[in-house]
């Protein structure tokens, strides 16, 4: 894992959150502006079907719809290349199926995505 | 031995019911996979009903409940292994697993404990079910959530549990 430390972005479906807070919060830390936030939301919405919102305590989401949000946090940030491990295994096959999708239509915009289940 | 989960409305959080049509009892030897989708209520199945209902009853089982996200869990059994007299190195899962199945059998040591795992999604069944063959006993319970291929698919006196949406704020619960 120490080859992709300084050249990726590297989220973990183990630890999804950093920071137990509220989604503003969170996403401050993937430097997120107010308008990518709005669309990470939106997006969050049609693939959860769960409403959320800047203030939306995020701890409380389920453990998938975390996962969910960790992989739109992580595409709609800056990182070029991104290392997202154990991400499929906590989503069933419809979430997993609009993630990839979604996650195909970034590829073009990033360097690399990379998808790893340990 | 039997755990017996009472037909009702449970509400598992606010404006979210779920509901056990009927009552059903979950038994030694028996493995259990839990299914229903993200946001379904599995976790909150688990935490909120099914661990405080094993809890209540006289049994004094032994629940271990293996966390959804491992690296808190981890984290959590590191911590707890370093206020112990004798220090145990937990880096990873299979040591901590090692380490719950020192302390389970130390619990064993006094009288026999009825065993109930239960797995929320953990991404290391095939570690699980090496820990489980080395435990050598065939009368534990295991319940097991997994979206995907689980090492515990092929197990004999396998049922499943369905968790499923009705509508919004509302979902069942059914033993097949």
């Amino acid at each position: 894992m120490n080859e992709y430390a300084f050249t990726h972005l590297i989220c973990d479906g183990n630890q999804p959150l950093i920071t137990n807070a509220s989604l503003e919060e969170e996403a401050m830390l993937y430097n997120l502006k107010p308008e990518v936030l709005h669309k990470v939301i939106t997006l969050f919405k049609q693939i959860t079907d769960k409403e959320i919102t800047p203030e939306t305590d995020i701890s409380q989401l389920s453990g998938g719809q975390k996962v969910v949000l960790m992989i739109l946090l992580a595409i709609h940030s800056k990182a070029d290349k991104i290392l997202m491990l154990n991400a499929k295994s906590a989503l069933d096959p419809e979430r997993s199926d609009a993630v990839q999708t979604l996650i195909k239509q970034f590829q073009a915009s990033k360097q690399e995505i990379l998808q790893l289940d340990l | 031995m039997m755990w017996k989960i009472a037909a009702s409305v449970y509400e598992v959080w606010k404006n979210f019911n779920l509901e056990v049509k009927e009552e059903f009892a979950l038994q030694t030897g028996g493995t259990y996979h839990l299914t229903g989708a993200n946001g379904a209520g599995k976790t909150s199945f688990l935490k909120q009903i099914l661990i405080p209902q094993l809890q209540s009853q006289p049994d004094q089982q032994y629940i271990l409940y293996l966390e959804q996200q491992t690296q808190n869990q981890l984290d959590a059994v590191k911590a707890y292994s370093a206020l112990q007299k004798t220090a145990v190195e937990i880096n990873d899962f299979e040591q901590m697993l090692n380490y719950l199945l020192e302390l389970y059998q130390n619990a064993l040591t006094d009288a026999f404990r009825p065993l109930l795992i239960i797995s929320d999604e953990n991404p290391y069944s095939e570690k699980l079910a090496l820990w489980l063959e080395k435990l050598n006993r065939g009368d534990y319970c295991l319940i097991y959530v997994s979206h995907g291929i689980c090492a515990f698919d092929q197990s004999s006196n396998l049922r499943n549990i369905s968790l499923t949406l009705e509508k919004a704020g509302q979902a069942n619960l059914t033993l097949l």
